[in-house]
């Protein structure tokens, strides 16, 4: 029999000597993370590509939110022939990556020649900045390009607390007077139509209102990913009067092989840019929704491979259960696919822009759904300068 | 509010360095260090 001698940690002495070392140790472990969390907030380039006319930014449409964390830019493409205008929201939810990758897409291939084409590729700048707390996630992805491979901030769902803090128990819709709980208060697609007043987050989708009202846009599209698990997936959920309009993308998606449905806007869920961006301004308003299974709660490790591949044994293993609402295979919902179902929506988007009315959009240059599944998204990024 | 919150984080931040220099218990000094990182993060509005 081996006796052990236990040792009573709490009994070590401490004096202002190992205070004074400890401090030393724990201000360098800030420093470090303070590099860290600081060089979040720098964003990767996006480079305009041949079509973008020129940039502006969204405090151009609301001072209010100039200098700021929530400022953010905007590609213009205008055309030389005058039509209607189409505005692409990516980055509402920085945590669903296709949504920036197919505004980046636009921005460096687009084109347009009638009309104007306007993409946010950061509509919630401040949600880069942060991952969400408990997720795991990892903070940024990296897309090979011809010319190199470049790195892409995996967000939060939420602006930055360092932006918007404390966060309220219970978040007040403040047009439809909606409860939701507290940490909503800084999920930008829950505060439309905004506040000039209002909280950060308030203020910049009221930016986003503005510059809709301001410029008279004709569509807004707004992209997104969710979990395999969560029933509004692989759809297109539209406004009332952007119903027309949105069962022409959707049947044109359809004919080119992608299983999407179309789905009203819900009269009674406030705050999101399908609802109250149509009901507060003139423009058609669509949301796009596209699978990740690293947005879900079955998912395993979730890494950099699982943000691209979007290939899990658990999602396979309840696909198979008959629990989701996609189809799961061993392939997944990569990347590619998943920028290409949104760049797809978008032109077909475009493509029936005619019927609101305000004239055509006419936009070359941007890859269709399966030139960038074969040849994958990276084919069509710009090199890193 | 944010600024309340702040003075919040601050008042704790220097009871813990309080705290750090009249613990005996080395363990209790480690505690106290851990605690003091993110608060610091936050009241430096860094995290
Ligand atoms: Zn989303």
């Amino acid at each position: 029999m081996h006796k052990f001698k236990s040792i009573d940690l709490s009994s070590i002495k401490g004096n202002k000597i190992s205070a004074a070392i400890g401090l030393l140790v724990a201000l360098c472990v800030l420093v470090s993370l303070a590099v860290t969390f600081l060089g979040a907030r720098v964003a990767e380039p996006i480079y305009a590509g041949p079509g973008v006319t020129r940039t502006a930014m969204l405090s151009d449409y609301f001072d209010g939110i100039a200098g700021t964390a929530g400022d953010t830019e905007i590609y213009i493409f205008e055309g030389e022939k005058p039509g209607a205008s189409l505005l692409v929201l990516g980055g509402t939810h920085p945590n669903e990556p296709s949504g920036l990758l197919t505004a980046v897409l636009f921005i460096e291939n687009a084109v347009v020649t009638e009309g104007t084409l306007y993409v946010i590729p950061r509509t919630n700048s401040s949600a880069f900045t942060c991952t969400d707390p408990q997720e795991a996630e990892p903070m940024q992805y990296t897309i090979d390009t011809p010319g190199g491979a470049r790195s892409f901030r995996f967000g939060s769902r939420a602006t930055n607390p360092v932006n918007q803090w404390p966060d309220p128990d219970i978040y007040l819709h403040s047009s439809s007077g909606q409860l939701l709980s507290g940490s909503e208060t800084r999920n930008i697609n829950r505060t439309y139509p905004g506040r000039p007043d209002g909280s950060f987050t308030e203020k910049v989708s009221y930016a986003v209102t503005e510059l809709i009202r301001q410029e008279n846009i004709t569509i807004t599209v707004d992209l997104h990913e969710a979990a395999p698990e969560y029933p509004t997936i692989n759809a297109l959920v539209a406004h009332e009067r952007a119903m027309s309009l949105a069962s022409s993308a959707v049947f044109g998606m359809q004919l080119q092989g992608m299983p999407i449905s179309l789905e009203p806007s819900p009269t009674n869920l406030h705050g999101l840019t399908h609802r109250e961006l149509g009901d507060y301004t003139d423009t058609l308003a669509v949301l796009m929704e596209t699978a990740n299974p690293a947005q879900g709660r079955l998912r395993g490790r979730t890494d950099e491979a699982l943000v691209l591949t979007g290939q899990d044994p658990l999602y396979v293993k309840a696909g198979q259960y008959g629990r989701l609402y996609v189809p799961f295979g061993d392939s997944g919902h990569p990347i590619s696919e998943r920028v290409a179902r949104h760049t797809a929506g978008v032109l077909e988007l475009l493509a029936a822009a005619g019927e609101a009315g305000q004239g055509n959009i006419e936009v070359s240059g941007v890859p269709g759904y399966a030139e960038i599944i074969s040849q994958g998204i990276g084919a069509y990024l710009l090199p890193p300068e | 509010m944010l600024y309340v919150y702040l003075a919040i984080v601050l008042c704790v931040v220097v009871f813990i360095f309080w705290s750090l220099f009249t613990e005996k218990k080395l363990f209790a000094q480690i505690d106290a260090l851990l605690v003091l990182i993110p608060l610091l993060l936050r009241l430096l509005l860094i995290k």
